[in-house]
């Protein structure tokens, strides 16, 4: 039997109506993805790309203006596909006054828990989260790191397949960032499929299988994060500390000087190094180091968002 | 569209899985929660009870006359109250969770909006049942000091003062959908006076209007405002005078039927909204 | 203060236009119970239209979709 994609969407496009004479804004064009299972799919773009608009769509938050979207092959207007789905809000907003453990209780009897396993399923998604001491805190009272945890516990609870995580590591420290993405390493391990959208590219390059970059609405790079990156390298020449002429003359061969504790990193396209070398050998500037590099999924995502 | 035929199955296919209880009840429990710890819910029924309690010092009238102007004055602060309630909370519910985005996840959940819709109902309807049970009780105890018993027209008057409470809580709900919580407010105390004197003053206007457009606008207005005078048994209470049970029924039903019609209307709206 | 004198004065009989409209208890006229059962067919027949409308609007767009 063929499995279905957990995520997939099908010229999925989203026009908000801005008055008569505005017109409409394309906010999602045509967006075509397919999510294989088990992997942790990361969905890029600067602000305003339509990152939140899709998976608003996904979610059933709205209806998309033409395409369709499905999560393991039910379409998403169909209330059955949120049980398989845990979701994360960029900023996970609770009533105050609740306590971690009462959201929980409130999400898994929503995501349709059977009512004497909640108990035990709660405390050990708050333990998986590292918040268990803070079980009985009122929310009021928790750190925006913390409750971005009970948020994370809360997406968790229902044990669902597919994962919607919004920025899943904002607010968060870099001890309880390294743990979240060790958590959804752990969780792609156990089979789950993560699809999250983050601005902290550095860590999403570690852990990502596939990514999507998103610009104005449109998908301007999908694939596995080798294929998304330039098959160009570049090269990298550490050299000792410039003078503001030298910076004029090199900046003219496209290089881009970076101060590295008392040097400077000078990196440029492979194609220019024998004119970067004849203008560093005519001011007799040092060599320290000298590789290449390929491009990060950051510098990608920053090619690719321009 | 799929939320209304799921608002509608709700109303219908109770124990069919599309009524799922256990979700509206988790909505319910939760707006009973964050309604119960609001502090316009706190004034008003401190102010009722205070304004209950003060019937105490009628002492300048006669003993017959003292009950049943307190019987008056407990009736309507009752009604008062529980009006104020339901329009107060019903108003803020949807827009508040709307604007904190608590929504979300909860709508990121396996629940449909009309279950969503219901469960705000529910809690807004549990509260103002606290506030009008508190308010009855001191109300139960003052009667029962002036003739030492209790008095039965008393609980039937309260039942029938909820089921009203219960109409103008389902309009506040409603035009929460779509309006802001200062709007749905005035709007729905606007409907709430006019339903009140609905047979009274505008059954009257009408008849007096020249035939027109006017004379039909009114009487689509008319024939929309709920009928709030009739589940009015202050009367009743007062003198003790008994209300046919065919026509307590058919209040009664009616009472159930413009509730969820109202509320399925609300559904219908919301089912469309973006969040 | 205006919302407190409307519902003080909700049900009181200075706001009927004519007296005759509200002579006796509201039980034993015809004028409500009348209003009520009008009310409660009107809103049967518009919740039947609306639920006739949704099947028929998805039998369409089923057999479209075929």
């Amino acid at each position: 039997m063929k499995m279905s994609k957990p995520l997939t969407t099908d010229n999925l496009t989203k026009q908000y109506k801005l008055g008569k004479k505005q017109g409409a804004k394309t906010a999602l064009d045509s967006l075509s993805i397919e999510v294989p299972e088990g992997v942790i799919f990361g969905f890029l773009g600067p602000n305003g790309a339509g990152k939140t608009t899709t998976i608003k769509l996904l979610l059933d938050f709205m209806q998309p203006t033409s395409g369709s979207a499905s999560v393991m092959g039910l379409p998403t207007s169909n209330p059955a596909t949120r049980k398989l789905v845990g979701y994360l809000p960029e900023e996970p907003y609770f009533h105050r006054f609740l306590k971690p453990i009462e959201v929980l209780s409130m999400h898994a009897a929503l995501a349709g828990v059977a009512k004497r396993e909640i108990p035990k399923r709660a405390s050990a998604v708050l333990e998986r989260v590292g918040i268990a001491e803070y079980a009985d805190t009122p929310i009021s009272k928790l750190s925006k790191g913390l409750t971005q945890r009970v948020g994370i516990a809360q997406a968790l609870i229902g044990d669902p397949k597919l994962l919607i995580l919004d920025e899943p590591t904002s607010g968060l420290d870099p001890i309880g960032r390294r743990h979240t993405t060790q958590l959804l390493v752990d969780l792609r391990n156990e089979g789950k499929t993560i699809f999250l959208s983050s601005h902290v590219l550095s860590e999403i390059e570690n852990v990502c299988d596939m990514v999507a970059v998103l610009k104005r609405g449109k998908l301007v790079a999908y694939g596995e994060p080798d294929k998304v990156r330039s098959e160009e390298s570049f090269v990298m020449v550490q050299t000792s500390k410039l003078h503001p002429e030298t910076h004029e003359r090199l900046r003219f061969l496209d290089v881009i000087i970076e101060p590295f504790n008392d040097t400077a990193l000078l990196k440029f396209d492979r194609n220019n190094l024998y004119r970067v070398m004849l203008v560093l050998e005519g001011l007799s500037l040092p060599v320290y180091n000298i590789n290449t590099q390929r491009e990060s999924l950051e510098e990608a995502f920053l090619r690719l968002a321009a | 569209m799929r939320d209304q035929v799921l608002g509608v199955g709700s109303w219908v296919l109770v124990g069919k899985g599309i009524f799922d209880m256990r979700k509206i009840w988790v909505v319910a429990k939760m707006s009973l929660l964050e309604n119960s710890r609001k502090q316009v819910f706190h004034v008003l029924c401190l102010v009722m009870l205070a304004l209950i309690a003060s019937s105490m010092l009628l002492s300048i009238f006669t003993e017959g006359v003292r009950l049943k102007i307190l019987k008056d004055i407990c009736m309507t602060s009752i009604l008062f109250g529980g009006s104020a309630l339901a329009i107060a909370l019903g108003s803020m519910g949807i827009p508040n969770d709307v604007e904190s985005r608590t929504i979300y996840p909860i709508f990121a959940r396996p629940i449909s909006r009309s279950q969503y819709i219901t469960g705000k109902f529910l809690g807004t309807m549990l509260t103002v049942f606290l506030g009008v049970l508190a308010m009855t009780i001191v109300f139960a105890a003052l009667i029962a000091s002036f003739n030492g018993g209790f008095d039965p027209y008393l609980l039937l008057a309260v039942a029938f003062t909820l089921l009203e409470v219960c109409i103008v809580a389902a309009i506040a709900t409603t035009i929460s959908v779509f309006a802001s919580p200062a709007v749905t407010a005035a709007f729905t105390f606007m409907i709430y006076i006019c339903g009140t004197i609905k047979i009274g003053y505008f059954g009257g206007m009408i008849e007096r209007t020249a035939d027109g457009i006017s004379k039909s606008l009114f009487g689509v207005i008319y024939h929309i405002l709920p009928n709030l005078e009739c589940f009015n048994l202050k009367a009743s209470l007062v003198h003790h005078d008994p209300v046919p049970a065919s026509y307590l029924a058919q209040v009664a039903v009616y009472g159930l039927c413009y509730s969820a019609f109202v509320l399925f209307i609300g559904m219908v709206k919301f089912g469309r909204r973006e969040v | 203060m205006a919302f407190m004198l409307g519902v003080l004065l909700a049900g009181v009989a200075a706001w009927a236009e004519d007296g005759e409209r509200l002579a006796g208890h509201h039980w034993e006229g015809t004028e409500y119970i009348g209003e009520i059962r009008l009310q409660i067919g009107l809103m049967a027949i518009i919740s039947c239209t609306m639920l006739a409308g949704y099947y028929l609007r998805r039998v369409l767009k089923n057999r479209n979709e075929r």
